[in-house]
């Protein structure tokens, strides 16, 4: 069944509703209070997220129009290849730090969002070193900035 | 007055003003090219405040955004792409006026409107600021909870699309606002026993998971990347001349004030004041029939409200701590990182920071103007700046900025996370404006709630009782019942028009 984009996200927000108004059951709650307690404000954000979610979801339901695709063929595999990136990179930041992951970060960055633009492999990589230093002078020596240093060399 | 002459004398120093320079001329290309906004360049800049004094780190962040608002007209003109929400009007004539060869006139009008309208808008919001803080002095929590409520509600309402869509992202603004230790009692909220969490979401990261991760991740699956060629033009000169100027007067007083009270509501920024002051424009114009085919009539409207927008956001954002959008709130976080607190009391108690904010705009405004002036000629080579490379360099300042809020790595996949929400909430057409109002007011909004009800032991009563927090309730009740009325009253005439 193709569910519409209102349908989906009813949907997710009412699963979402549920496993943290689970949650949320779990705060200590102190008896006794003159004020509302700190269940309160989750509950409200619970709570216009659930509303919201079901209006969503009959609006979605309801609907029988044909929905236009949020992006151009192949949208979602290149939100999966950017995404997957960018979260390598965090990781590979995390482990082996700044200077030795950056330039091949910017590397791989610069190839993926190039699309069908040409650019040579030497001026990339060159570029991708270039930056790196000027984002290190800049903010380690300009600004004192710490940057990662990766777990495994700490 | 001593003070605003002190920040004066503070931004005129050599240092500081090739700062205001450097930073505005980043800010004029981020206005500029479209998909990147003063709000992104804002929030890289953001962690980059994490080494400077409060002074520089409000010297940049102002310049930015400055530079960024103005900036926006440059590609609206030169390629009829706006370069972002607050200048789509704009395209209406200025790229019109491009294709009839008047890119000079049309890049020159654009230039002197923000101009005239951020230094004009910036000198009322100085002298109103202090007097709306002093008069917010006399506020209790039950007057502040309403106007937070009041605020995220209007937001929520006039987001894009349907309203119950900007009540969702409400309510995960507020949602997630409530990770961390409780205000009041400190009790851990959902941080499943990581300590990382203790003091909540980073707004830091929020700013860069949802304003430069997603933008970039989402304009790459979208394969918007080169932009159409700039129209061959003359761009010698000036461009205008004292004579336009004055038979544009009406038309700029009227845009001036419509931006200045739209930017004043929260919720409605620049992205609305230019559709409507230029829709003004039109009707009260003596040749409507010229708007759209490139009369500088109409990028006079566009461009001077956007820009008195900009003042009318800071007497909120100053006087109350309310940021009105995407950008004042990410400048109370810039307060926020500092450690102080944007509201009636920072007037009181850091006057020399508070006026030295006015006056930097003011200098930013001036510096931005002739910056754009003396560089004219070139200013159509920002718009082939490769995107590539540009977002790559952001993708990688955005891991340093994450990294940077606690030197924890933790961070970086706190980003990640809000870009991966960010993501999910574009495609699915919600609006993020209010959920990161939600989630920056949250705090507020729960213990001005907790402390009014503490305060009246145990009782909601006084939440109604008094006069200026009744006002502030109705007004979020009928910012949501207001969609729905309208409808049915269109609905009403569409039937009696029928029975006719």
């Amino acid at each position: 069944m193709n569910l519409k984009r209102d349908t989906k996200a009813g949907i997710a927000g009412i699963i979402a509703v549920i496993l943290f108004f689970i949650e949320t059951q779990n705060m200590t709650q102190r008896p006794n209070l003159i004020e509302p307690g700190p269940r309160m404000m989750p509950y409200v954000g619970l709570f216009l997220i659930l509303i919201s979610s079901v209006m969503l979801l009959i609006r979605g339901l309801k609907n029988r129009e044909e929905e236009k695709p949020y992006f151009p063929e192949g949208g979602i595999k290149k939100v999966i290849t950017g995404f997957s990136e960018v979260l390598l990179y965090g990781i590979l930041l995390t482990l082996f730090g700044f200077l030795p992951t950056t330039p091949f970060a910017m590397f791989a960055f610069v190839n993926t969002l190039k699309g069908t633009e040409e650019v040579k492999w030497w001026q990339n990589a060159l570029i991708s070193i270039m930056v790196t230093l000027c984002l290190y002078a800049m903010f380690v020596l300009g600004f004192r900035i710490k940057l990662p240093a990766g777990i495994l060399f700490r | 007055m001593q003070y605003y002459i002190n920040g004066l004398m503070l931004c005129l120093q050599p240092l500081n003003l090739l700062l205001i320079a450097g930073v505005s001329v980043v800010g004029i290309i981020f206005g500029a090219i479209p998909g990147l906004s003063a709000t992104l360049g804002i929030s890289l800049l953001l962690p980059v405040t994490f080494g400077l004094s409060t002074q520089t780190s409000f010297i940049v962040l102002l310049a930015m955004w400055i530079g960024g608002v103005s900036g926006t007209f440059i590609s609206a003109v030169l390629i009829g792409i706006p370069g972002s929400s607050s200048s789509i009007a704009t395209c209406f004539d200025g790229y019109p006026m491009t294709l009839k060869g008047e890119a000079s006139k049309a890049l020159a009008v654009g230039m002197t409107a923000s101009f005239l309208a951020t230094v004009g808008s910036v000198l009322i919001a100085t002298v109103v600021a202090p007097v709306i803080a002093d008069l917010a002095l006399l506020l209790g929590p039950w007057e502040y909870f309403s106007l937070c409520f009041c605020a995220i509600t209007l937001v929520a309402a006039l987001s894009k699309g349907n309203i119950w869509k900007g009540i969702m992202a409400a309510g995960i603004g507020l949602f997630l606002g409530c990770v961390g230790l409780d205000p009041i009692t400190g009790v851990a909220r959902y941080t499943f026993g990581n300590h990382y969490l203790d003091s909540g979401l980073s707004t830091v990261c929020q700013m860069l998971g949802m304003f430069a991760i997603c933008r970039i991740i989402l304009d790459y699956a979208k394969g918007q990347g080169k932009l159409p060629e700039v129209q061959k033009s003359d761009l010698h000169g000036f461009g205008i001349g004292l004579k336009d100027f004055i038979s544009n007067l009406p038309t700029i007083i009227r845009s001036f004030l419509i931006g200045l009270w739209i930017g004043f509501l929260p919720g409605m920024g620049s992205g609305i004041s230019n559709m409507v002051a230029y829709g003004q424009a039109q009707q009260a114009s003596k040749h409507p029939e010229e708007f759209g085919k490139g009369t500088a009539e109409g990028v006079w409207a566009s461009e001077t409200a956007n820009n008195a927008s900009l003042g009318g956001a800071m007497i909120p954002m100053m006087a109350l701590g309310i940021p009105g959008d995407g950008i004042t709130a990410m400048l109370i976080a810039g307060l926020t990182i500092h450690g102080l607190q944007a509201g009636p009391l920072f007037m009181t108690n850091q006057p020399d920071l508070c006026y030295l904010i006015f006056a930097c705009v003011l200098i930013s405004a001036i510096v931005t103007f002739l910056i754009e002036a003396v560089f004219k000629r070139w200013l159509p080579m920002i718009l082939k700046v490769p995107y590539h490379f540009l977002y790559s360099v952001i993708l990688t300042i955005c891991f340093i900025g994450s990294f940077g809020v606690s030197n924890t790595e933790f961070n970086i996949f706190v980003m990640l996370a809000w870009a991966v929400l960010a993501i999910f909430l574009n495609i699915e057409g919600i609006s993020l404006s209010p959920l990161v109002l939600a989630f920056i007011l949250s705090d507020d909004l729960e213990s001005y709630f907790r402390k009014g009800v503490s305060f009246a032991h145990g009782s909601y009563a006084p939440f109604f009782t008094r006069p200026v927090s009744l006002i502030f309730l109705l007004l979020a009740i009928f910012s949501v019942a207001w969609p729905y009325i309208a409808e049915a009253r269109k609905k009403r005439a569409a039937k009696t028009e029928m029975a006719l």
